[in-house]
């Protein structure tokens, strides 16, 4: 019996090693695929070059090309992947609900009326990304305090359904700006923004999403074992000797940081969070210590695939947030088929 | 370990459901809780567990009030079987089982092998290895019962609380979780229980509560509580206690 449960532990480690290892394949090509032609010989001379200090012989616009333009979007493909994946897993597990996505609590609705509003105002685009991320954490903010201060409610029911009425009011604040802002430069831009894409990622935006995803992220991953009691009933949970209170407004802070830093520098990009956890489920199964490392590494490795693939499949740059379930949704049909575990 | 409560009164903000409740409950002791739906039998279990504020009255737990026990403490001494429920996420039984460690596992770690050993163990004595690795959504109600007994002997309290553990499941495996909870007593381990069959009872009880809306009814052992009289008083309708050959007593419903 023992013996038993030491082996799928291996298998599913596995099963982890293997995705990452997909995982550096596909930023191989990433780096390599592209307009500019760049060799794999050239990617290794300019990061010896680059680890040695020493001087190359490459033309220096291959290094701009790399560092400046592919090397950020790849971090941020695989940053915003990790993130949306992983807070959509935890939110799934802490709501009981497999329907869930990270949005729930209107993040993204709130960074997106910060980013149309800072598209309306024509501010730069610093300042849209800045009024995106502070958007959608005073949204859950707003959604948190309404909905744990009507008592005698299930506190879950309660703060989706807060969530779920917030999120209606910001679409319609959205709608307004929309119909508002200037046909001709605002609008498209608002369209695209709300489309989804990495494409405006510079290496100054990593600075601060990067840190803002980690800071989500860590305490997500050391927190994995014990979000499998969120999954019980409240009453069960603390008679287990869980402070469920303090782990849930935990979790909902990690979610909204990591999700808000990412929503802010690529606007909304959907599917992601909704389904990559219900892939890592099946692979790894329900239990969220095995799970949620795989949903980190699963939605980089999809986003990071969809983004290349939308940078690269046609002569203009396809929006990758709509590329995420065109793609996304047969594959999830076959894994779903392929699969012996279902939903749950 | 020994739990007390005096001149308890337990219910809601807006509600109290139950006054001037007072028992005793040692280790190695089995209580059975009787009586009608709405008679506050969850209430006083939810206020035993600390999940609710008492409204009145005192819970001392080895003479500490409930109060000032951390959540975490009091889990290594009170454990809580709900009804068997089928969860939204199909882990497996001994993931499941494992989830009764938690007062032991660090705040960010993840269960040792020590805690890996108690649980095979625990799953051990409930009979269940044989389905440890299967999903604990797939498994039979009975199944699902003995998980949890088993998550909450994981635990590794020395008193269990459990709220109707053999409701809504067949007669084979309502016998085999009342056997179960005669075991656990045998083992040292205190267990209140509720059910809705008098019979249980006498089944594997050292004591009997009989619980209605208001509070107590009466308390004491099977033969001096479970009679027709206060059983007519507790649920409202006429039932024979009969006495079989061997001695064991029986509740039948009165023809007519």
């Amino acid at each position: 019996m023992a013996t038993l449960s030491d082996g799928s532990a291996r298998v599913r480690c596995g099963q982890l090693a293997l995705w990452l290892a997909v995982l550096a394949v596909l930023c191989g090509v990433a780096l390599l695929a592209g307009r500019y032609p760049i060799g794999p010989a050239d990617v290794l001379t300019i990061l010896a070059a680059k680890l040695a200090g020493g001087p190359h012989a490459i033309p220096s616009t291959m290094e701009t090309v790399l560092f400046e333009i592919r090397g950020p979007r790849i971090v941020a493909a695989i940053t915003v992947g990790a993130a949306l994946a992983t807070a959509g897993a935890a939110y799934q597990g802490m709501f009981r609900n497999p329907l869930v996505s990270p949005d729930i609590l209107g993040v993204s609705a709130g960074a997106a009326l910060g980013a149309v509003l800072g598209i309306f105002l024509s501010l730069n685009l610093i300042a849209i990304q800045g009024i995106a991320f502070v958007g959608g954490l005073a949204a859950v903010a707003v959604v948190y305090v309404i909905g744990t201060s009507v008592r005698g409610y299930d506190p879950i029911l309660t703060l989706i359904l807060a969530g779920v009425v917030i999120g209606t009011f910001l679409g319609s604040c959205i709608a307004l700006l929309k119909y508002l802002a200037d046909p001709y430069n605002q609008l498209p831009a608002i369209t695209f923004w709300l489309l989804g894409s990495l494409a405006a990622v510079s290496p100054a935006d990593l600075e601060y999403v990067v840190p803002a995803v980690l800071a989500g992220l860590v305490p997500m991953y050391l927190l994995r074992w014990r979000m499998n009691l969120l999954t019980l009933s409240d009453d069960e949970a603390r008679a287990l000797g869980v402070n469920t209170a303090w782990l849930r407004i935990t979790i909902v802070c990690a979610a909204t940081l990591m999700t808000a830093a990412s929503v802010a520098v690529s606007g909304i990009i959907g599917w992601i969070g909704l389904l990559i956890p219900h892939a890592a489920r099946m692979i790894a199964g329900p239990e969220f210590a095995r799970m949620l490392p795989m949903s980190m590494v699963l939605g980089a490795c999809y986003l990071l695939g969809v983004d290349t693939l939308a940078r690269t499949m046609a002569e203009i740059e396809m929006p990758p947030g709509v590329l995420t379930a065109m793609i996304g949704t047969p594959f999830f049909i076959w894994l779903l088929a392929a699969s012996r575990r279902g939903w749950s | 370990m020994k739990l007390t409560a005096s001149e308890l009164s337990y219910g809601y903000p807006d509600r109290t459901i139950g006054r001037d409740l007072s028992f005793e409950l040692a280790a190695g002791e089995v209580l059975c809780v009787l009586g009608p739906n709405g008679g506050g039998k969850t209430t006083l279990f939810r206020t035993l567990l600390g999940l609710l504020e008492p409204r009145g009255g005192k819970i001392l737990i080895d003479d500490l009030p409930l109060g000032a026990w951390s959540r975490r403490e009091l889990a290594k001494v009170i454990g809580y079987v709900p009804q068997a429920h089928v969860g939204s996420f199909s882990f497996t039984v001994r993931e499941m089982v494992l989830m009764g460690r938690t007062a032991h596992v660090g705040l960010f770690a993840t269960p040792a092998p020590r805690d890996r050993d108690v649980t095979d163990r625990a799953i051990n004595d409930l009979g269940i290895a044989h389905l440890a690795d299967r999903p604990y959504t797939q498994v039979s109600g009975g199944e699902r019962q003995l998980t949890l007994i088993a998550r909450a002997l994981a635990q590794g309290s020395s008193m269990l609380i459990m709220d109707e553990p053999t409701t809504s499941l067949d007669f084979g495996n309502q016998v085999l979780v009342l056997g179960q909870i005669a075991a656990l007593a045998r083992a040292g381990i205190g267990v209140i229980f509720s059910t809705h069959e008098p019979d249980h009872a006498f089944r594997c009880a050292g004591r009997v509560m009989l619980l209605r809306p208001g509070g107590l009814l009466r308390i004491g052992s099977p033969e001096e509580v479970v009679n027709p009289d206060s059983l007519h008083e507790l649920y409202g309708v006429s039932v024979d206690v009969v006495q079989l050959p061997d001695r064991r007593r029986v509740c039948v419903p009165a023809p007519g």
